[in-house]
């Protein structure tokens, strides 16, 4: 150890004076030493660079090393600085910087990892990376009372049908004793669809298709109607059954229908030869029917409390001749005490099915419909007469009738009461949600319909209102 | 290990063995740390004071064990300079993680000399390191897709290359940060550790 002023000369010396022999390596690596990681990860204080590491001792005597090199090497080279430089550049091209060590590698390769192999760490990435990009859910507004009241006469009080439904294009359904309306969403205007003709007949259930511009009506005569809603036209009649039809599901052109004949059939709209499979698993009226958003599995509840998921088998009984019943459900779930009608798909998740009982059993349930196991159950006090899940929000709103004839928002999975939420002075038999999520439809025995804004829109509705916000900026910053 | 524990004193061999038993232990280390290989095929045993995750798988042994009985023997005449395990893509093969051991021999340390330098405090040494790269997850980035490693040892020019080994590119990293991690000494070889990744 000399004098430090020294040291200090010779630094500057060697620095100013470039053309230097020490391996370039050496030199970067040195650079990078100064360097504090933590401006990389400014929270990271644990990788502070420890100055033992750092070696002060081999690092001076590098640094005067080279001076003193240098100086021997300027007495005969200082003719040609610029032959000093090209060396330089040369090695450090050729040799990759470092003139005086060989880079060896083992000629086999390590074994692969297994092919299903996933790194397991993605999962302490993703948890971080979320909960430090995105902020805290706030809690949205649920207002209590109904947006809108619409008056519904005659609409029939009877646990088993299923009487409203909410289109695609925004038009939404609903029977009123024998009599189809259709109320515009988008501008308030109503319409009258059909009314069922014969005495005493009338409409028990009704579902649009997909695309929003048919609709299927299910008869107390027996019969499932197809009609063309803009040209307010039926298309067809489609018979099979023995009973009045008081369910219907579409999975894209099939039509699934079940009745108090016990039977669910499927027809395929499209050709003469409508009925293309028979599910014989109920003994008792199907009132609760439900494709799967993904078309793959069929839940259907009975008032024989009976819970039963298909798959989509009837495809294969169609080589085999249309008419062969199959009875053999996926699963049979006999957990409910009481009817099934309340069903409902969750839309995130495959495979998660809710079902709500009658007055007898009053639970939620939700099923891995893979495996067939009940996966929560809830008690809800009061007979559920139907489900629907949040399109954007782990959410869940389920309708109830006595005794309070109330609706309740639940968080899934955690089963939280968001809001139970008061109006409907009878049972709240039917519900149906809006093509963007928001709202929810109700419609109860004290003979209205009422529209409950309670669920969030999800992030298209924030973008329209941050680009609302947006706009508004931008004409503020012209003026 | 128990008969030496108590040891003051080193000689080139044990140093040798100290500092390649280092290597095969941190590269374990990293290849579980990383998520290189599924976490199952690791077993745990006790070493430096922690537990330490070895493979279990026996490719991968074999593997460790041929490059490490080479290092061995260059360490022994002391021509290593540099332990390099090359994180790569396995699909894309792009370098995204190099972990470089430096390793500083004293030459003037004869075969038969000793030196003063208690086993205990290098292994706390040692135990430093291997913290640090258990800690390395909480700021490297996530390997995204499936990776493979490679070992690369930087070696004195006049080394003749052996027959399983070949003269390979460093595979730098276009665009790394730097993290360096501690060093150990055992007098005889000096081991600094640092990881580079890519900063992006």
């Amino acid at each position: 150890m000399t004098s430090a002023p020294l040291k200090f000369e010779c630094c500057m010396d060697s620095l100013q004076n470039t053309p230097c022999k020490r391996p370039p390596s050496r030199s970067s690596s040195s650079s990078k030493r100064g360097r504090t990681p933590g401006s990389r990860t400014p929270h990271g204080d644990r990788f502070i660079p420890n100055r033992s590491a750092m070696d002060l001792d081999v690092s001076n005597f590098e640094l005067t090393r080279k001076h003193l090199e240098l100086n021997t090497e300027n007495n005969d080279v200082n003719a040609s600085p610029a032959k000093e430089e090209y060396k330089k550049e040369l090695a450090q091209t050729l040799m990759h910087g470092n003139p005086s060590s060989k880079v060896l590698a083992f000629k086999s390769k390590a074994p692969k990892p297994a092919e299903s192999h996933q790194n397991s760490l993605r999962v302490l990435y993703t948890q971080n990376r979320e909960a430090s990009s995105v902020p805290r859910k706030y809690s949205r507004q649920i207002p209590q009372a109904p947006e809108r009241i619409l008056d519904a006469p005659e609409l029939l009080d009877d646990y088993y049908l299923n009487l409203l439904d909410w289109s695609s294009t925004n038009i939404l359904a609903v029977a009123l004793g024998d009599s189809i309306y259709l109320w515009n969403a988008s501008d308030g205007s109503i319409q009258q669809l059909m009314q069922a003709q014969g005495e005493n007949a009338h409409v028990t259930s009704l579902s649009w298709i997909q695309e929003g511009n048919h609709m299927a009506v299910g008869t107390s005569d027996h019969k499932v109607q197809i009609w063309d809603v803009e040209r307010k036209k039926q298309i067809r009649t489609m018979t099979g059954h023995r009973g009045r039809v008081s369910s219907l599901s579409w999975n894209g052109p099939l039509l699934s229908s079940g009745a108090k004949d016990s039977l669910v059939l499927h027809h395929d709209v499209r050709v003469a030869d409508h009925k293309v499979g028979t599910l014989r698993g109920h003994t008792q009226e199907v009132c609760g029917l439900k494709w799967c958003p993904w078309g793959n599995m069929l839940a259907t509840g009975g008032n024989d409390n009976l819970l039963n998921i298909w798959d989509d088998r009837y495809s294969s009984n169609r080589g085999q001749g249309s008419q062969t019943p199959s009875d053999q459900p996926l699963h049979r779930l006999e957990a409910h005490q009481a009817a099934v009608k309340a069903l409902a798909w969750c839309p995130w998740h495959k495979n998660l099915l809710a079902s709500g009982g009658g007055t007898a059993d009053r639970m939620i349930r939700f099923w891995n419909t893979g495996s067939g196991a009940c996966l929560n159950a809830v008690d809800t006090h009061s007979q559920v007469c139907a489900l629907q899940w949040s399109q954007h929000d782990k959410e869940l709103v389920s309708c109830h009738g006595y005794s309070h004839n109330q609706l309740i928002l639940w968080k899934y999975p955690s089963m939280v009461k968001v809001a139970e939420l008061t109006g409907h002075t009878s049972r709240v038999l039917h519900m149906s949600q809006s093509p963007d999520g928001t709202t929810v439809v109700t419609a109860a025995a004290d003979e209205t319909l009422r529209f409950w804004k309670i669920l969030s829109g999800g992030d298209a509705l924030k973008k329209e209102r941050a680009a609302a916000k947006e706009s508004i900026l931008n004409s503020m910053s012209i003026r | 290990m128990a008969a030496t524990a108590s040891k003051t004193a080193i000689t080139l061999k044990g140093s040798v063995e100290i500092v390649s038993e280092f290597f095969g232990y941190s590269i374990n280390s990293i290849l579980y740390q990383r998520g290189i290989y599924p976490p199952e095929t690791f077993k745990r045993i006790n070493k430096y004071g922690l537990a330490m995750l070895v493979t279990a798988d026996e490719g991968l042994q074999t593997y460790l064990n041929s490059i490490l009985a080479q290092l061995t023997e260059w360490l022994t005449h002391g021509t290593v300079q540099k332990l390099v395990l090359v994180v790569a893509g396995q699909d894309s093969g792009e370098t995204l993680e190099r972990w470089v051991f430096d390793v500083q021999t004293d030459k003037s340390i004869g075969e038969n000399v000793k030196v003063d330098k208690p086993e205990k405090e290098i292994m706390s040494e040692i135990q430093a390191i291997i913290r640090q790269i258990t800690a390395s997850v909480t700021f490297l980035p996530l390997l995204e897709e499936a990776c493979t490693f490679d070992m690369l040892v930087y070696t004195d020019d006049d080394v003749q290359v052996p027959k399983a080994w070949e003269e390979s590119d460093p595979r730098y990293i276009a665009n790394s940060d730097e993290v360096r991690l501690r060093s150990f000494t055992t007098k005889i070889h000096r081991v600094d550790a640092s990881v580079s990744y890519k900063a992006d």
